[in-house]
């Protein structure tokens, strides 16, 4: 069994995870909040991703991730390394193809917590930490755990973009699914069964979890 | 006191302007639905970016004034918190820890505090709001229709502590929809309509005035004596003239004090002498002025002594029971 490539795929999920509900926390407070036209704009650029077919990401993140592109070249004269085909690319590439799944629910998390309560808290003399820790944080947990959830299940099952700017380089960019599809092309079915099953069971349990979760109302408020 | 408040919310333009000339007590706001009285409180309490405030109450300024604590349907409980988490979190970070005890109870909500948010009736609502407000250490308390969902003897008994606890280092604002509510604890009263403060001046002395019945319900204030009391039965005995009535009792009287008591014109039954009305007062009066208010009804004043009443009567039974201006008549009323 490929365990470089599982190891590699939950390094990616966990840091594309961690990076993406710190960008897209506070991006959707402020989207959640703001009022204007060009709001449309912003909301159909992150939802992208959705829409468009992996390899189309893929290939304007590769131009980009080029050394001779500004991006690629920056990368290269703070480093001193190339950045496509790295570790670091799908990272930039992960985090941007799975964005629109973290910032939707926290936006619509967002939305949800009327201003009243923030009014409130602050007439009452509450510092924004009790503010952020009794008022905010409760009513924002049921959207972070599953924005948190969607992006790491996601990350997990990304593929085309992986194909196009990382290549399949054993433990620098070798991934479960692309390992997957390096196994049926050479046919190996039985390594392409295990690797094709340890992917199907994790994201079930993990969608599982998330919906039970919610079910239960365990996600609801509650802070102490 | 002086008050200049502007706002829009919506299509809907304030414009209130209130002067009082003493700048002690209470100010009741009165005033029907939509009239602008939530949003004059919620500029004050600066929920509203875009109103301008202006003005003074003695030594607190209304634009740079800090600690004003509103209380109303906007400022919803936290719900992660219990009750007794909203109450004391506030108290904690306002210094009140000494007084949570004292607020507690002046509130009833000793019960309350071990209960979810969200299983809290609106009358426990309001007062559980009601308690983690005072311990905001407010300057500038504002109450927007916070005792609604209480019924009356609650209301009036918590109003009326409230006064004592506040007394003189709080300002307040009061509105409600519930005339004797501002009768009772406010000092001055001024009538909102139509996004404009109509009229200023003592709540008995607008009351009977009768200057606008769609922010005031026609009725007369009674100002009298108190003879006995009956903390039992609930009720007090009030001397107009040599005559007695008895009416509910309210908190905090006792014989020698003096008592307002509000009375609506819709509850005045006028009768003739020998006519059977099973009333519990029965006040000996003149009738001094009939006059038409709608196509079924007369309103008409009465003299008891000194004092002014005034009754709605439907036009059939006025003319059948032989009534006149100038005769008497006995007015008769319930507690």
């Amino acid at each position: 069994m490929d365990l470089a490539a599982i190891w590699l795929t939950l390094k990616l999920a966990g840091i594309s995870t961690l990076l993406l509900m710190l960008l897209a926390t506070p991006l959707s407070w402020a989207l959640s909040r703001w009022n204007s036209r060009f709001k449309a704009v912003v909301q159909a650029i992150v939802a992208l991703p959705l829409v468009l077919p992996p390899t189309v990401l893929g290939f304007y993140l590769l131009l980009a991730f080029a050394p001779d592109s500004p991006i690629g070249a920056a990368w290269l004269a703070v480093t001193g390394e190339r950045l496509a085909f790295t570790f670091e690319a799908l990272v930039l590439g992960s985090v941007i193809y799975s964005f629109p799944f973290a910032v939707q629910p926290l936006y619509a998390g967002f939305a949800q917590l009327h201003p009243d309560y923030l009014h409130t808290a602050r007439m009452l003399n509450l510092p924004w930490y009790v503010r952020l820790r009794c008022v905010v944080l409760p009513a924002l947990k049921p959207s972070l755990l599953i924005a948190a959830g969607l992006s790491f299940a996601h990350t997990i099952g990304e593929f085309g973009v992986v194909l196009m700017i990382g290549g399949n380089i054993p433990g620098e960019t070798r991934v479960v699914s692309i390992a997957l599809f390096d196994q049926v092309e050479s046919l190996n079915y039985a390594g392409a069964h295990k690797l094709a099953a340890i992917l199907l069971v994790f994201s079930l349990v993990l969608l599982m979890a998330l919906y039970w979760l919610q079910g239960k109302r365990r996600l609801k408020w509650n802070v102490m | 006191m002086e008050c200049h408040v502007s706002a829009k919310a919506g299509n809907f333009a304030l414009d209130v302007n209130i002067q009082v000339p003493a700048h002690d007590g209470w100010l009741g706001i009165a005033g029907p639905s939509g009239a602008g009285k939530s949003t004059f409180l919620q500029a004050l309490a600066g929920f509203n970016p875009s109103a301008s405030v202006a003005g003074n109450w003695g030594d607190l300024s209304f634009s740079q004034a800090r600690n004003v604590v509103l209380v109303s349907a906007q400022t919803p409980l936290f719900p992660a918190l219990s009750v007794a988490q909203n109450i004391s979190l506030v108290a904690t970070h306002n210094q009140c820890e000494q007084e949570q005890q004292s607020v507690v109870s002046l509130c009833e909500c000793e019960t309350l505090l071990t209960k979810n948010t969200a299983s809290l009736s609106g009358g426990e609502l309001q007062r559980v709001k009601l308690a983690r407000a005072l311990l905001a250490s407010p300057k500038l308390l504002l109450l927007d229709e916070s005792f609604s969902a209480m019924d009356k003897a609650l209301r009036q008994r918590i109003l009326y502590r409230l006064k004592a606890y506040l007394g003189e280092q709080v300002r307040v604002i009061l509105v409600s929809h519930d005339v004797d509510d501002i009768l009772q604890t406010c000092e001055n009263l001024a009538q909102i309509n139509g996004g404009q403060c109509l009229a200023v001046g003592r709540p008995e002395a607008l009351i009977n005035a009768e200057a606008d019945t769609d922010t005031l319900p026609l009725s007369c204030v009674i100002y009298a004596a108190v003879q006995a009391v009956d903390p039992a039965a609930g009720l007090m005995a009030l001397s107009l003239g040599k005559q007695l009535i008895q009416v509910k009792l309210q908190p905090g009287v006792s014989p020698g004090t003096k008592a307002k008591v509000r009375l609506s014109a819709k509850e005045i039954t006028l009768a003739t002498a020998d006519a059977e009305v099973v009333k519990t007062n029965r006040l000996a009066c003149q009738i001094i002025q009939v006059e038409t208010v709608n196509h079924r009804q007369y309103r008409v004043a009465l003299s008891c002594g000194e004092q002014k009443l005034v009754a709605l009567v439907s036009q059939e039974v006025f003319t059948r029971s032989d009534l006149k201006v100038g005769g008497p008549v006995y007015a008769c009323f319930d507690e």
